[in-house]
């Protein structure tokens, strides 16, 4: 897995030009400009950006991993996120887009159920940021540290570093145009290296049949009730996080919303489809004592001729960046408008400092965060089964126009966080992180439906 | 045979063709909402 000359020399030339063009296009006007980029972003950068962010160090690294093990299992699982985000494109995002004021899911959430639904909305999006900040910085860090020979920690901490720098001095408008770059370079390189890939296959029929007996074998070895939460967390567990939300508040129109929703949606399937053909592939070309997360760059190595293994290495930061950038960026708004906005006034200026300090701060609890996250799946999951029960279900209640009250969507917010944590805790279902999101889902439905009842019977009475 | 072929060749033809239309509109995007210069992107949603 080493890096020739020429590799070395490609990856700085993407740092150099990355660099340069991050001077070129971080201006920032103000607080608008960082959390809601003016409101003037079209579909194409509102789809590029979406697909940056999502293709993360999950939904490549990861992905290629749980397919080296289990080979069709999870890129059909992830197809839940690309029905999902169809979905949110044409029914929940231009909804979302009406929301002229707002500059995060909280000030969305207070507009619906008051302020301390915003407030504990702020506490778990600030929270769930630093979680998938923490997944992409070890999964990043794992690679820089495989590929240049660092200790962990301080391959962490170098991708962290980058990620807060350009968060800091960018924002969201920055944020989007070094993304939609960055998801240029990431489709290039994984193309080519699903091109190269298919050449050290002999033959695709034998592969085929091979990977249909292990995902068979993957399935039958599952409970139930944790295939359900898979199903529901690859479903649920990212549908309108921060990151994306603030996407479709950014949008220049409805229209805009809808169509960037739907393409990056359309787009997964592709990605998801490529990225699962890696890690089959894998399972033939390396032993099966490979670690899982370490199964996209193994392959990358005995695919790719030198220069585009250095193009791949670059690829991958662009991977573990751009996604960290924007939850970093998503996590200092939330705290800027949710948490301290709603305590006291602040300036347009005022905002922007602080959202740059929080960014600074969120990247440094990440740091922490990272030296101890569990795989990049697992890790991922803990996230999932802590928004979809906290805030999506409420969110979307009242996005959607159907009744709101303030008792119930704090119940349902409440329930669906002491839910899921209790479960993941081990309290309940033994800890298994997709039976919590399960779990999760069921408190906050019957926390809101009690609360529902109450206020009616009080009212009456 | 086929499913593999679309997906280690179609997919990732298909996709190098998406990042070369992403390539144009960040360029256009970066002048003209980022830099401030040329003409404004209002009215060209249909693109892309």
């Amino acid at each position: 897995m080493s890096l020739s000359t020429l590799d070395y020399a490609i990856i700085i030339v993407y740092f150099a030009g990355l660099a340069l063009y991050g001077v070129l296009v971080r201006r920032i006007r103000g607080f608008g400009d960082y959390s809601v980029a003016r409101r003037r972003v079209p579909t194409s950068m509102i789809a590029a950006s979406l697909c940056a962010t999502y293709i993360g160090p999950g939904y490549s690294l990861g992905l290629a991993g749980r397919a080296f093990t289990s080979a069709y299992l999870f890129p059909l699982l992830f197809l839940g996120f690309s029905l999902q985000t169809v979905l949110v494109g044409l029914f929940v995002a231009p909804r979302l887009t009406r929301y002229q004021e707002a500059h995060s899911v909280g000030d969305v959430m207070g507009k619906l159920y008051g302020r301390e639904a915003q407030v504990l909305t702020g506490v778990i999006s600030a929270g769930l940021c630093a979680g998938f900040a923490a997944v992409m910085a070890r999964a990043g860090g794992q690679v820089l540290a495989g590929v240049l020979g660092l200790p962990l920690w301080a391959g962490v901490c170098l991708v962290t570093l980058v990620g807060i720098t350009y968060t800091y001095t960018g924002g969201l408008k920055s944020v989007i145009a070094t993304e939609a770059l960055q998801f240029v370079v990431k489709v290039t390189a994984v193309s080519a290296m699903v091109l190269a890939a298919r050449s050290l296959v002999a033959s695709g029929n034998q592969l085929g049949d091979a990977a249909l007996e292990t995902t068979w074998k993957a399935l039958s070895t599952m409970k139930p009730l944790t295939l359900l939460g898979l199903v529901l967390s690859f479903f649920l567990g990212e549908t309108l996080i921060p990151p994306y939300a603030n996407r479709a508040l950014a949008a220049r129109t409805e229209s805009s919303s809808r169509r960037g929703f739907v393409l990056a949606g359309l787009f997964s399937i592709v990605w998801f489809a490529m990225i699962g053909a890696i890690g089959i592939i894998g399972s033939r070309l390396l032993p099966a004592s490979t670690p899982e997360d370490r199964a996209f760059v193994a392959v990358a190595a005995k695919a790719l001729p030198s220069g585009l293994f250095g193009l791949l290495v670059a690829a991958i930061a662009a991977i573990v960046m751009s996604s960290q950038e924007s939850v970093l960026n998503a996590g200092a708004v939330a705290v800027t408008r949710d948490m301290i906005g709603t305590l006291r006034n602040l300036s347009d200026h005022g905002s922007l400092v602080l959202s740059r300090l929080l960014t600074l701060t969120l990247g440094l609890v990440s740091v922490f965060m990272a030296l101890r996250a569990p795989s990049i799946i697992d890790g991922l999951l803990i996230c999932y089964s802590l928004w979809a029960p906290s805030v999506l279900l409420p969110l979307v209640w009242g996005v959607m126009g159907l009744p709101t009250r303030r008792s119930t969507g704090l119940a349902a917010i409440v329930g669906g966080t002491v839910g899921s944590s209790l479960a993941l805790l081990g309290h309940v279902a033994g800890g298994d992180t997709p039976t919590a999101l399960v779990i999760g889902l069921a408190s906050a439905a019957l926390a809101a439906g009690l609360a529902a009842v109450v206020t009616r019977q009080r009212r009456s009475a | 045979m086929i499913l593999f072929t679309i997906v280690s060749l179609v997919f990732p033809l298909m996709s190098l063709a998406v990042a070369v239309l992403v390539l144009g509109q960040t360029v256009s995007y970066v002048r003209n909402e980022v830099l401030g210069n040329g003409p404004s992107t209002e009215g060209k949603e249909g693109s892309l």
